[in-house]
């Protein structure tokens, strides 16, 4: 039967029409073998659109629908089911991107656009001829979400999910779950205390019943697709029994090492043996193997000396201090810690973001302990912090008279982060306020390029902050320089004033980038997600698919996306568990046909296939006398390197037959 | 050793006594210098540079090639030559559709640019290639016992990607300090060590500004070093420093004056050289300082 091919093609409003001659690519697609009718329509993808092709299928007039239009990524499914909806199989449907690959990129050549858009759509004309029928396959669903990130936005997700009925499981590579929020004093644009606010939900992640909280361990490989993940996740060392240890403090207390703390930006020192903060959950000791001084010669996995007069074992402080018994030194030492295989339907990923360190910035003089980050100042201001809440410059513990705040600090800068980091202006401000309304007669400079206050409230915060008397100047600062008396000079152009000023200060806080996590490209390889070029995690479409990601069943939430506050951060976070649980609640999900098969009868048994799998989705199986080539369609991502490969081209990848693409590439050479 | 010395046009014209400062210094420390027959500007900023990027390129391509021609690196006193040539070879470098643009303007003359020379400022090239311990060890006469101010200049600092010759932290500039300390020198510490002198394009258009700057910098000297001599590595600086004093002594915005002198002057006169040859045109009273360099 010969295919009645009608091909539909979009203006896209001015995005395509723009620069193709649209009726001239019509004329041209209607004269094209197999071609019975050509229609164009200013938004193909509204519903008069989508109703122009499904009526012509009513009508019998049409049983393969080629659309020229904009990108498969986005509008596939929605053509799909126009046609589905019309009682045509849904695979019976080709698209040419002539926008993202036509009328954007030669936008300033109309003909250029035009004669490639005939190309493409006479190319995807010669593939509609050899469309078949595909049958869409259901798998179940594991009940269960896996959350990588425990702090605000991957609490939220976890609680979320949880609260749902389903079984999820929150990794969290630190000790204790609460992430840079937990570091925070108060927030913008409320002034409400961090911990007060997050130490409750930590506390309802640490007890929730159907959370499994995996504190200190990293996921180590991610298998399988949609609907079933199997993930390794590995628990790190800890050398402590976390069943017996209560988290009472008494090793920590008896350790002599010093370690500077990280949770403290560095700023005073922990232990070898150590609890995160003091509000950790769960609450529970962990070794810091590298910083451990095997106090009275017990390295981990030996034997304790015998005292040679009272016979009694030589234990190291740690281990005298512990009352439960969950400090044993004479543990084994496995620094590999362990693996846990779980398996979830769908995953969430909130890993955060990382403050830039200020030494990068040497025109900021960062080898001056009172040129500090807005981080640090952070925990100084924090009643947890290391000075007890207590405004102190670093360098002599003095208060200091005149602080200048520096915004963008390896942001909005060619040289290390093109981006904003969207939160600085805010914080900068807050801290400036808080300072400002206990110390109301301190001098408070913020150098700004431009005071970014959008947001609910925000604006009003800002002008607040103005009448309580700080002071915002506009403009680049170029130098920070040290005087004698730990003092240091801001030097600035003051873009209003039009020339440059200077002041003297004692201390110098720099709003430093927000950046994406450390290993945060290597974890998307894992899961088969990527980064956009400032590093961050790509969603799959700005507007319409904020929380999900080109890999179906994995989202993403908070500052793993990109630079955001608190407020959004959960709103995301609360989208993404929504989106993850979708499928959950669905119990099963649609795989598309779009996988390989092989032909057993035909097949060698040569095994080139099995090795090219990237899936391992290929196996060799014992047929009559012959072994042969088998395809577990469960596995089978549709990538076609096996089709490629195949030496008796044996091997069909649906929906990208060799007689499909080879007309597709036989009507572009033409 | 040797290596082709770009005089540049400020020292021939307003500092020779600098220029006599190289030729007794480099060969004294064993280092011949060819005189690149045929240099010209270089061309110095606020001319070419600031209007025609390819012109710029041609002219400092067209000095580099003599250098290029006779296999030597160049080295230079001046900031603002050691900054243009510099720059305009890392131009070329990055951009090869600027070098193919400036080689089809040499082509005119029969030349052609490659960028094998390397170009270096004069106490950068010693540092490096003779070393602060073999200088110290060749000195007559040393400048112990005196305080001296450092006034290393922007052009031998930035934009610090563009130099052969790096300081590990230009914001923290140590190889002009070495090399006077090895001189024997006690180098003192101000705040605004890498300001603007407010030489260069800024004098040339705006002498008010240009001073307001210089003033700020050399009271800072004053108040946190009070330096016997200061000493500069560039000649740019080094006529800025000499003369802007005296200017400012006139206008009663100043009540002292430094002496000054180039790093090439200060160590052609440890090496033995006539101070009055090698440091005769300075306006400041170097020679208050001479007397205490020499045996009296």
């Amino acid at each position: 039967m010969v295919p009645k091919i009608g091909v539909y093609i979009c203006h896209c409003g001015e995005n395509i029409a723009g620069a193709v001659n649209i009726e001239e690519v019509r004329a041209y697609a209607e004269k094209l073998p197999g071609v019975v009718v050509a229609r164009n329509y200013l938004f193909m993808c509204s519903d008069p659109g989508q109703e122009l092709i499904r009526q012509d299928i009513k009508d019998g007039l049409v049983d393969r629908v080629v659309v020229a239009a904009c990108t498969p990524r986005t509008h596939e499914p929605i053509f799909r089911k126009a046609l589905e909806s019309a009682g045509l199989n849904k695979y019976l449907l080709e698209m040419a991107n002539i926008r993202d690959q036509d009328s954007w990129p030669h936008w300033h050549d109309k003909e250029g656009a035009t004669a490639k858009a005939k190309r493409l759509i006479a190319s995807a004309v010669a593939k509609a001829a050899y469309l078949e029928p595909l049958e869409d396959r259901y798998v179940e669903v594991t009940p269960a979400s896996l959350v990588i990130g425990g702090g605000v936005a991957g609490m939220f997700a976890a609680l979320d999910l949880a609260n749902m009925g389903y079984k999820v499981y929150l990794v969290e590579k630190n000790p204790s779950i609460g992430g840079n929020m937990a570091k925070l004093d108060k927030t913008f644009p409320t002034n409400d205390c961090s911990a007060c606010i997050l130490t409750p939900i930590m506390v309802q992640v640490g007890t929730h019943p159907n959370i499994e909280l995996l504190t200190y361990s990293e996921v180590e490989s991610v298998e399988g697709t949609f609907g079933n993940f199997k993930v390794k996740v590995r628990k790190k060392q800890t050398y402590i029994d976390w069943d017996k240890c209560t988290g009472c403090g008494d090793c920590v207390n008896a350790c002599p090492a010093k370690v500077p703390n990280e949770f403290n930006e560095g700023m005073d020192y922990r232990k070898a043996i150590y609890i995160e903060f003091p509000q950790a959950v769960p609450k529970r000791a962990v070794v810091d193997i590298a910083h451990c001084l095997n106090c009275a010669k017990r390295t981990i996995g030996t034997k304790p000396r015998v005292h040679s007069k009272t016979g009694e074992p030589i234990l190291a402080p740690c281990e005298k201090a512990c009352k439960t018994g969950a400090c044993d030194r004479s543990r084994e030492y496995n620094p590999e810690g362990e693996i846990l295989e779980i398996n979830v339907g769908t995953i969430i990923v909130a890993t955060g973001y990382r403050v830039m360190d200020k030494a990068p910035f040497k025109e900021y003089s960062p080898q001056s302990p009172n040129v500090i980050t807005a981080m640090q100042l952070e925990r100084i201001l924090s009643a947890t912090g290391p000075t007890g809440g207590q405004l102190k410059r670093p360098s002599d513990g003095e208060k200091p008279q005149t602080i200048a705040f520096i915004s963008c600090v390896g942001s909005r800068d060619k040289r290390f982060h093109t981006y904003c980091s969207k939160v600085c202006c805010m914080y900068m401000l807050k801290e400036a306020r808080l300072i400002k309304e206990k110390y109301p007669h301190l001098n408070i400079y913020i150098f700004f390029i431009d005071v970014r206050t959008g947001g609910k409230d925000f604006e009003e915060y800002y002008n607040y902050c103005r009448d309580l008397g700080v002071k915002v100047l506009r403009g680049r600062v170029g130098a920070v320089d040290e005087l004698p008396g730990d003092r240091l000079r801001v030097r600035a152009y003051d873009v209003d004033l039009g020339a440059p000023v200077e002041l003297e200060a004692d201390l110098v806080v720099l709003a430093t980038a927000i950046e994406p996590a450390p290993g945060l490209e290597e974890l998307g390889r894992k899961l088969g997600i990527t980064c956009g070029n400032e590093g961050f995690f790509k969603e799959l479409h700005t507007k319409l698919y904020p929380v999900e990601t080109s890999v179906k069943g994995i989202y993403i939430a908070g500052c793993a996306q990109g630079p955001k506050d608190i407020p959004e951060s959960v709103s995301q976070a609360r989208a993404a568990s929504s989106a993850a649980a979708v499928p959950l609640t669905a119990g099963k999900v649609v795989v598309e046909p779009l996988i390989s098969e092989v032909n057993q009868r035909k097949c060698t048994g040569c095994g080139t296939c099995v090795q090219l799998c990237p899936y391992s989705a290929i196996n060799l199986v014992e047929d009559k006398d012959r072994r042969r080539a088998k395809i577990d369609e469960a596995l089978c991502a549709g990538c076609g390197a096996c089709a490629a490969a195949c030496p008796s081209g044996v091997i069909t990848l649906h929906g990208f037959t060799n007689a499909q693409i080879h007309a597709q590439i036989k009507a572009l050479a033409c | 050793m040797k290596v082709g010395f770009f005089i540049g046009c400020n020292t021939s014209f307003n500092r020779p006594d600098l220029e006599q400062a190289v030729r007794h210094a480099f060969p004294a420390l064993g280092i011949e210098l060819d005189d690149l027959e045929g240099q010209s500007c270089c061309p110095t900023w606020g001319t070419l540079p600031s209007v025609d990027v390819v012109g710029w390129c041609a002219v400092s391509a067209r000095n580099h090639t003599i250098a290029e021609q006779k296999g030597l690196d160049i080295v230079t006193v001046c900031g603002s030559c050691y900054g243009s040539l510099s720059e305009a070879k890392y131009k070329m470098e990055v951009d090869p559709e600027l070098k193919a643009k400036v080689n089809e303007v040499l082509q005119t003359i029969g030349r052609e640019y490659k960028g094998t020379s390397n170009v270096r400022l004069t106490y950068y090239y010693l540092y490096h290639e003779i070393g602060p311990e073999k200088i110290r060890a060749s000195l007559k006469y040393t400048l112990g016992g005196l305080k001296v101010a450092l006034q290393p200049g922007c052009h031998t600092l930035w934009p610090s990607k563009v130099y052969y010759d790096k300081e590990e932290d230009p914001f923290h500039p140590r190889v002009l300090k070495e090399m006077v300390e090895a001189l024997g020198a006690t180098v003192g510490h101000y705040t605004r060590l890498i300001d603007c002198c407010g030489m260069g394009a800024m004098r040339s258009t705006d002498m008010e500004k240009s001073l307001n700057l210089f003033r700020r910098k050399i009271l800072s000297i004053k108040e946190e070093v009070d330096p016997d001599l200061i000493i500069t590595g560039c000649s740019s600086c080094l006529i800025q420093f000499d003369t802007a004093q005296e200017m400012l002594r006139r206008e009663k915005k100043i009540n002292f004056e430094i002496p000054v002198l180039h790093f090439m002057q200060a160590l052609a006169i440890c090496l033995g050289a006539d101070p009055e040859k090698v440091a005769g045109l300075a306006r400041t009273n170097v020679k208050s300082v001479i007397g205490k360099i020499l045996p009296s």
